[in-house]
This record gives C-alpha cells, structure tokens and sequence, in this order.
C-alpha cells in the first residue's frame, strides 16, 4: 500500500516548483495583477525624519516633482484629530501611495499598494499634530512621483 | 470584542467608491490617562486589505496618524455590478474584523 508511483512523486513535485517560480516572476512586473503586501514596515512607521521614511521606503531613490497628483486637504482646520485628506492621481500604473506629515512625531500616515482594478484615489481623515507639509509620493512603474499641500491646524491632534 | 466594520459603495459615473467604516479608537500611544499621568498603550490598525471576487486588489498599511473611527475611501473602474466586495483588517492588538457585500 506504501509504495507509490516515483514518476508520480517526482511529477507533483516538478509541478509544485513551476507554480512557485510562476508566483516569483509574477512579483517582479511593473503592475502587479494581484497585490503582493510587504511586511508592515516597523522602521518606516517608527521613523521621526522625513528623509529617513523615504530611505526606507524607497531606498534613496530621489523622487520627481508632478502636478498629476493632487492633495484635497482643508486650508485651514480647527481640529487637528480628523483632517480630512483626498488624494487623488491621474498618474498611470500606480502601484503606491503614501502619505508623509512631516510636522507628527512619526510623518509616514500611510501607505497603500493598489492594483490595476484601483484608481489613483485614497481618501481618510488624518490626526496632524501642528501646521504642516502633507507629501503624497506615488510609485508609477519605476518613478517615485511628490506632490505637497500645505495643511493648518489651529489645535493639534497628538498628545493629551 | 468585535468591532463594527461598515463597507459600502457609491456609483459616481463610471467608477465606483469603496467606503468602508471601522469603530476602531486608534490611539496613538502618546496620550496619558489625565488622572493617573500613565501612557495609554497604542492600539491602531495596521493592515487592511481590499478584495474584490476574492482577489486582492488593496492593500492599506496604516499608522497611528489615521483618526479614530476611520472612514476609508478606495476607487475602481473595473468593479461591476454583482461582483463581490470584502474588507478586512487586523491592529496591532492582534484584533481583526471584516465585512462583505455584493455590489448593487
């Protein structure tokens, strides 16, 4: 009863390993089909410096400026707890966005991989702790994208 | 505890807005309890994703930033109608919740 066929073996296991390499290269396209999600990144979210949230994100890559993204956020808010921040992007291929609030303890507020069954758009409210800079950078094939908008707060959102 | 998720969407021209509702205290961590002066510990979401028949098609990494009781609003041109919608989540808590809905 135990001994099974060895070319049948041999043949679920070869098939196995396509499937794995299939997966592989699949992660490697400029517009995944399907969302492949990192890890949370602790390091990123733990970092107080703006440009230690794009080098960890973006390992250094220097990101071009566009006018393709916009940042639909209030002039002016008088409660920094919920803020209401829209971004939108008419960049093609997006494959991330995130958010950076470089006036909170911690600045990177987000970060979304998207496939291509999403459009360029997230949408939440936000706590911003003092008047600030929101940078949104979009990933779009290999370019990392920044846009900013100036957000004012009259009462902070951190702290008690 | 369960905690309410709310998913929803909204026809605007030819896409369609996924709006999901989560009742969720997002505490950042750096508030202190007025009385004793102790830390409340965070407790935020951290991950949520977004699949449409079954495949994921969003996936949001949060931080302590996103207000409480978040509201979250995706978009997609290609979602139609009778296709299926799931949102779930987990916080650093190790709590999770998900709603699902049949797009109209």
């Amino acid at each position: 009863m135990h001994k099974q066929d060895p070319g049948r073996r041999h043949f679920l296991v070869r098939s196995m390993t396509t499937a794995i390499l299939a997966v592989a290269t699949g992660a490697g396209l400029p517009r995944p089909d399907r969302v492949l999600a990192s890890a949370w990144p602790t390091a990123a979210f733990g970092a107080s410096k703006e440009q230690d949230v794009l080098q960890l994100l973006y390992s250094g890559t220097t990101p071009a400026k566009t006018l393709a993204t916009t940042i639909d956020a209030p002039a002016i808010s008088e409660n920094g707890l919920a803020v209401k921040i829209g971004i939108k992007t008419t960049l093609p291929h997006v494959q991330s966005i995130s958010l950076l609030l470089a006036g909170n303890p911690h600045p990177l507020a987000m970060t979304f991989s998207l496939s291509k069954e999403m459009d360029g758009f997230v949408q939440t409210r936000y706590k911003v702790a003092q008047p600030t800079q929101a940078k949104v950078l979009v990933k779009s094939g290999k370019q990392i994208y920044v846009s900013t908008a100036k957000i004012d707060v009259t009462k902070g959102g951190c702290g008690g | 505890m369960s905690r309410l998720t709310k998913l929803k969407t909204r026809k605007i021209g030819d896409t369609t807005r996924f709006l999901v509702l989560i009742n969720h205290p997002m505490e950042t961590g750096f508030r202190r309890n007025k009385k004793t002066g102790a830390r409340i510990p965070a407790h935020f979401i951290k991950e949520i994703v977004f699949r449409l028949n079954g495949k994921p098609v969003a996936t949001g990494q949060l931080g302590i930033a996103v207000s409480a009781n978040p509201i979250l609003i995706l978009s997609s041109k290609t979602a139609h109608s009778g296709d299926t919608l799931e949102v779930s989540w987990k916080d650093n808590k190790g709590e999770s919740g998900s709603a699902q809905m049949t797009i109209a």
